[in-house]
This record gives structure tokens, C-alpha cells and sequence, in this order.
């Protein structure tokens, strides 16, 4: 079985520097990486031979863009053939890898693959900024297992503090470790477990600023509609959760952050049509959610 | 009337006969013709040959001349990263460094980078086809350019010094003015600003950064004459509404957004908006019956067919098969032949039963030419004129059989031959040709094996 990691973090957050001591983690092991767009530095080409590492690489737009999800899919086939016992994969800076699971969940494509999990990068000295202008650094922690704050030489202690409550509060439960210069302790790679959207317990006991509504959903609706519906505020939120029947089943819907879950649901449902929305600290969700239902007038959704 | 008049009644937002149609064969185009990507990017009589292949086999009303976002940026001094099967990735970004605005001096000129084949190559498309087919041109939008030219710190700049953005943004832009002018010169009936990037930011920075600049674009677009697109790619529902107010004639979206709700909301604009076949699941992977399916059903779902344009989500990959590209246009220009297809196919197998030659005791070679129906689809047309061609010269020596998907029993015939893509020519039950024509050398040479092969 080959172990896979994803690394991501927004450009900038040292993403090439973390993976040439990532590749260090592995001693004895044969390790692939696979690297979607070089950053200014590149990764050192002696560095990897000495240590035995094939390298891939992808150009050109994010794997998991449309664009780019084919050739990013045959890569990692094409590695997996080669039977490493760890591949590392290191998302461009723009990538939104809310996919990820879906795409590595593919057992017919990707048998003898264990997903370990994603590791996010964060820049301590510019996480505000790029996290108030590039809306992808939400989406790679929304999916990540483990979580460095980087570059935490070049920040204060105050900052740092901060991003960590706003990390943690964005997935709690998951481990947060503060570094530079991308070093690493092996160890923190056992404390991963990918185990999907994290639980929200915590997120409001104590946040005075959080906020409920309730949405009523009406007829109109396909599976593919609602999700799309829910994907226009779902970012705006921490957590929507509720049941609604469509096309003839009940659904289930169940959003942390701005990862979009929806499945058909076999059990009892308690109050279908009706979903619960959290948000709070600042969130725009009325709006976004007002926009949402202009988009779908039809589909009779309104806020009770 | 002409295929281009349909789709400038689009874009005027009057209502058509038809839908418009217009295939984002960007680098696949190569792939019709057996060139890879960095061929037809850098050598103008490879571009143009497959640039008229995609206009033969894919009937277009509207068709990119080339789909490449980093013209402008090797112009201005970006390394490029090339590819065989994708247009080139920016490797190096000359204002990384340097937080300068560029001097508008070196606002690329004619001469400058692969700007000389682009235009000549617009020219030419202009002279052969430009009488039935709108020819689009793609320049890269002032925000993509702008991360070109100072790689992804734009973001970061956004926020520490808006001045700069401000700045970067309007030499961006009038360098895409200035594009549009050379491209309007040669001929060029639509702008298309692709800008990519913009899915990755809020509706709220975009009105802060960009309503501006596209603004201006937009203006000046339509001051020559000639009608403009913005294109993005990603999941852009959020900005859709902000894009249409900087007044581009139509919008096109990927796969991300949810077409039939977008419209709505730029109906309201009065914007036109195309989209959005899905690229890897749908054109990549599914089969030409997945292509011609998703088509209809999604004009099925659009009431209002108005300000609409049937297109790829973007650049379509190298190697789509040729046969998805045939069905897509055909499922267009003849969606209700192709609903009753594409019902047919479901329905046909508990219905008929066809009894296949066979193949193995022949005593004399079969050939069959599998279409959609050589009536109204071009690439069969082509297809079964190949053979009817040949015909004289070896009807006394070979049989030969056409069939049309229109033809119920046609139809249960594909399938229980697994014939997949059509067109195509079978040998004594053999694929031997599909989606691109065979010249007469190469069907005659296939003739003359299975002749000797029987003997």
C-alpha cells in the first residue's frame, strides 16, 4: 500500500522548502513526488537523486482543475505503477483541494493507495492578507489534517497567536504546529488522521458573535442544483445541516466550512426541508445567502 | 442563414433559429490534424491547417483562432514552460522583484513575441472561412496578465499597497486594449478577455480591483466595432454578477457554475452567456452518445434560449475525441434529430434485433461507414463521400454498406457491433477509421490489404 500526502498552502507560504525536508521524513522508504508548478526555487534536483526520489511534474493550471484533473489522474497512476512506498504531492498555490478525497476515493483507478491526509502551510506573516484576497487558502484548510503555521520567525508572538485560534477554530480538533524555515518533526505526520470534514464541536459554545437561521427549502431542486445553491454561502458559514427530499429521496445535507456534502440518507429524517445555517465572527452569510436564493428563485427557499 | 449571422443575432441578444455553437478547440485543434501543441502554438501553416480542420469537422458558428494566455506575457518578457498536449505555462515573472508598473512603452507592438503568426494566421483564417465562420480573439485579461507579470504576490499586493494593483491592473489593461486592436485589424469579430484568475477572488475585490479595467476593456471594444466575451474559468458564481456589469456582450463559464441559474441572473444583465460542457468528465472521458446527451439535455433545460451559446467550460484538452467534438455539434445544429438518437439508443435493444454478418466466412471484403446521418453532419458527409470516392474503382470486388444513427436499426446495429464513434469505416467488422477522413491513399491502401488479405 502506497501512502499518499498533499501538501498545499497558498504561494509564498513555503511550500518548496517544507517538501525538500518532507522528503527527509522517509528514510529507507522509496518516495515519489509529484509537484504541480515549481516555485521561484525549484526543488533540488542532487537533493532528490541523492535520496532516490522520482520526480513529476505538472504545469499549467491546478490538478484538481478540470483543466489539469486528467493529467494529474495519469501521473499518479503512472507513479503508483512504480509501487513507491510514500508519494507526496504538492498542490499549486491556487489550488482548491476540496476534492481531493473524492478524487483519491476512486478505488478502481487508485487501488493500493492510502490517502494520509493534507498537510497546510501557512504563512505566519501573511495569512490575514492572503486569506482576506485569495478565497482558495480558505478551501485548502477546510480540507487539511495537519497544519504548520510557517515562517513564524518573521512574525510576532500576538500574530502567531492569533492565526492559531483562527486555524483552530476553522478545523478544530486538528493538530497546529508553529515552524520556519519548513522544518519539520516527523512525528507530527503520525498525529494525521484524514478522516474528512472536521467535527464543529467547540466552534460556538463560546463564541458569542455565532448566529442561526433557518432555511426552509421548497420543490425545484435537483441533488446537483442544491449543491450548487449551498456552495454560493457555504464558505460564509460553519456549518449548514438538515434533510431534504429531492427528486423523490430524502437527502442529507452536511457542510462544514466550505466543503459541500450531500448524500442520499436511508433513516428517519427529522424535519425535512429545512436546514440549519451557523455562522457568525464577521461571516457575510445573509447576504451571500440572500444572493444565493435570487439565483434560485423557483426552488421557493426562504429564511424563517 | 450564415452560420456567424446566428451568432452575432446572439450577441445582439435577438432571438435565433438556433443555438450558437462555438467549439473552444484551442490546442485540439492539432490533435485533428496529428500536430501536438507546441507545433500549432509556433508555426503558423500547422495552426491555420488545423484551424480549418476544426472548422470542416466541427461546423462552428463562432471558433477561437488561437486559445493561448501567455502571448501577451512572453511578449513582455515571461519564460515559457512548453507542452505537447497544453498551451505553455509562465515560468518566470519579471516584476517578482520589482514592484514597478511597466512603462507604457513596452506595450507589446505587432512585431513582438508570436504576435506576427497570431495575426497572420488571423488574416488568413479571415480569407478562408471569415465569410460564414465569427472568428474569435483571445487576449489574456489585465488580472491574469498582471499575476504573469508579478507572479502570485499580487494577491498579497492587494492587500499591503492598492495603489500598485491599481496601477498594474491599467497597464494590463491597456495592453489588452492594444491587442484588441491588432486582433480587430485582422479581422477578428469577437474580443474574448480570458481571465481565468478571477474565479479566485470575492465579488468585493473584484468591484474594488477590477470593474475598472474590464470596464475599460469592454468600452473600447465596443467603440471598434466588434463584439467582446469574458471568459473565466473555475467556480466564478460569485463574481458572475459583477462581471456582467462591466459590460461585456456575453460571459462564458466552465463547468463549475450552474448554467441555467447564471442565465438568470444574466438575462437580467442582458449579457449573452456560453457554457459549459464539461471538459474531463464529459468531453475527455464520456462517449460521443455522453456528449451529444449532455447537450440536449441541457438545451432541453433552458427555456429561454436566447443570449445563449453552446460552448466547451474552456479550452478543450488536446485530446478530446475527435468523435465527442462531432457530436457536440451535431446534438447543436440538429438537437432534435439527436434527442430521438440519443432516446433510440436507450430504448432500441429490447426492440430489435439486427443480425451481424459473418464477419470470419466473408468472401470479399465488407466495408461499413457507421454515421450520425450524412444529411446533416459534416465529418459523415466527409466520411461517406471518402468512400463513395473509391466506390467505382472496386464495387466489383468489395461490398459496401452505409448506415445513419437516425435509423432505429442502425442504431441496434452500433451497439451490438460496439461501434462507438461515429464516423467511422469498418473493414469485415473491423474499426479501421474513426472520426478523422481518410485521404483516398489511405483508404485505397486499406482496400487493397483486405483484398489481399481474402485472397
Amino acid at each position: 500500500m502506497t501512502r499518499l500526502y498533499l501538501v498545499t498552502g497558498f504561494l509564498g507560504a513555503g511550500k518548496t522548502t517544507f517538501l525538500k525536508n518532507l522528503v527527509r521524513c522517509f528514510p529507507g522508504q522509496r518516495v515519489a513526488l509529484i509537484i504541480n508548478e515549481f516555485g521561484r526555487e525549484g526543488v533540488d534536483g542532487a537533493l532528490l537523486s541523492d535520496l532516490g526520489v522520482t520526480l513529476s511534474e505538472i504545469d499549467n493550471g491546478s490538478i484538481f482543475c478540470a483543466c489539469r484533473l486528467e493529467q494529474f489522474e495519469d501521473t499518479l497512476q503512472g507513479t503508483l505503477e512504480q509501487e513507491p512506498d510514500v508519494i507526496l504531492v504538492e498542490a499549486s498555490g491556487l489550488s482548491d483541494p476540496t476534492s481531493v478525497g473524492r478524487i483519491l476515493g476512486q478505488r478502481e483507478k487508485f487501488a493500493n493507495l492510502y490517502y494520509a491526509g493534507a498537510i497546510c502551510l501557512v504563512d505566519a506573516a501573511r495569512f490575514h492578507k492572503v486569506y482576506a484576497t485569495a478565497r482558495v487558502c480558505k478551501l485548502q484548510l477546510a480540507v487539511a489534517d495537519l497544519i504548520l503555521i510557517n515562517k513564524t520567525d518573521l512574525a510576532t508572538t500576538a500574530q502567531i497567536a492569533r492565526i492559531r485560534e483562527e486555524v483552530e477554530a476553522q478545523r478544530p480538533g486538528r493538530p497546529v504546529y508553529e515552524t520556519s524555515f519548513g522544518a519539520l518533526d516527523p512525528a507530527w505526520l503520525f498525529s494525521m488522521s484524514p478522516s474528512g470534514p472536521g467535527s464543529p464541536s467547540g466552534i460556538h459554545t463560546r463564541d458569542i458573535t455565532l448566529q442561526k437561521l433557518t432555511l426552509s427549502v421548497g420543490r425545484g431542486f435537483t441533488p446537483a442544483s442544491l449543491e450548487k445553491f449551498l456552495a454560493m454561502f457555504a464558505e460564509d458559514t460553519y456549518r449548514i445541516k438538515g434533510f431534504v427530499p429531492l427528486s423523490g429521496q430524502i437527502y442529507l445535507a452536511d457542510c462544514v466550512g466550505p466543503l459541500v456534502r450531500l448524500e442520499p440518507w436511508q433513516g428517519d429524517a427529522v424535519n425535512p426541508g429545512r436546514l440549519t445555517v451557523l455562522f457568525g465572527n464577521g461571516l457575510p452569510a445573509r447576504k451571500s445567502i440572500e444572493t444565493a436564493i435570487s439565483w434560485y428563485p423557483e426552488c421557493e427557499v426562504t429564511v424563517e | 442563414m450564415l452560420p456567424k449571422e446566428i451568432l452575432f443575432k446572439t450577441l445582439r441578444h435577438e432571438p435565433t433559429d438556433q443555438v450558437a455553437w462555438v467549439p473552444f478547440a484551442g490546442v485540439h485543434a492539432g490533435k485533428l490534424t496529428g500536430y501536438d501543441a507546441t507545433e500549432v502554438l509556433t508555426d503558423a501553416d500547422k495552426l491555420f491547417e488545423s484551424l480549418m480542420e476544426v472548422n470542416r469537422l466541427y461546423k462552428p458558428h463562432g471558433q477561437p483562432v488561437v486559445f493561448d494566455l501567455q502571448l501577451e506575457a512572453e511578449c513582455l518578457g515571461c519564460d515559457l514552460r512548453w507542452a505537447k498536449d497544453g498551451p505553455p505555462s509562465v515560468a518566470s515573472h519579471p516584476l517578482a522583484d520589482d514592484m514597478t508598473v511597466p512603462c507604457e512603452c513596452t506595450i507589446p507592438t505587432p512585431e513582438d513575441g508570436r504576435l506576427p503568426l497570431v495575426l497572420d494566421v488571423m488574416r488568413r483564417m479571415k480569407a478562408a472561412v471569415g465569410d460564414t465562420t465569427a472568428l474569435y480573439g483571445l487576449i489574456c485579461g489585465p488580472f491574469t496578465l498582471a499575476s504573469h507579470l508579478r507572479g502570485n504576490d499580487i494577491f498579497m499586493d492587494m492587500f499591503d499597497d492598492e495603489d500598485y494593483v491599481h496601477d498594474l491592473l491599467g497597464y494590463c489593461a491597456k495592453v489588452a486594449m492594444k491587442m484588441s486592436d491588432y486582433m480587430v485589424d485582422a479581422g477578428m469579430d469577437v474580443i474574448a478577455v480570458v481571465d481565468p484568475l478571477i474565479s479566485q477572488i470575492s465579488a468585493a475585490h473584484f468591484e474594488e480591483f477590477m470593474a475598472e479595467p474590464f470596464t475599460q476593456v469592454f468600452d473600447h471594444i465596443r467603440s471598434l466595432g466588434v463584439f467582446s466575451s469574458f471568459f473565466v474559468c473555475g467556480d466564478a458564481t460569485r463574481n458572475i454578477e459583477v462581471m456582467c456589469k462591466t459590460g461585456p456582450d456575453s460571459i462564458s463559464v466552465d463547468e463549475n457554475v450552474d448554467l441555467k441559474a447564471a442565465k438568470a441572473v444574466t438575462d437580467k444583465y442582458n449579457v449573452c452567456i456560453g457554457g459549459n460542457i464539461p471538459l474531463t468528465t464529459v468531453m475527455l472521458h464520456g462517449t460521443q452518445q455522453d456528449n451529444m446527451k449532455w447537450v440536449v439535455d441541457m438545451l432541453d433545460s433552458i427555456e429561454d434560449k436566447r443570449n445563449l451559446i453552446v460552448a466547451p467550460g474552456c479550452d478543450m484538452p488536446y485530446d478530446v475525441p475527435v468523435e465527442n467534438g462531432i457530436g457536440v455539434a451535431q446534438a447543436v445544429l440538429h438537437t432534435d434529430e439527436v434527442r430521438e438518437m440519443v432516446k433510440n439508443y436507450v430504448a432500441q435493444e429490447e426492440d430489435i434485433d439486427v443480425e451481424l454478418p459473418d464477419y470470419g466466412a466473408l468472401t470479399r471484403p465488407f466495408v461499413e461507414v457507421f454515421t450520425l446521418d450524412p444529411a446533416t453532419c459534416a465529418a459523415c458527409t466527409y466520411m461517406a463521400s471518402a468512400v463513395d470516392e473509391v466506390k467505382p474503382e472496386y464495387q466489383d470486388r468489395v461490398d459496401f454498406a452505409l448506415y445513419k444513427y437516425t435509423i432505429k436499426e442502425d442504431i441496434a446495429r452500433c451497439k451490438k457491433m460496439g461501434v462507438t464513434n461515429l464516423p467511422s469505416i469498418y473493414i469485415n467488422g473491423q474499426l479501421k477509421f474513426k472520426s478523422i477522413i481518410p485521404s483516398r491513399e489511405e483508404l485505397t491502401a486499406a482496400l487493397d490489404e483486405a483484398i489481399a488479405a481474402l485472397k
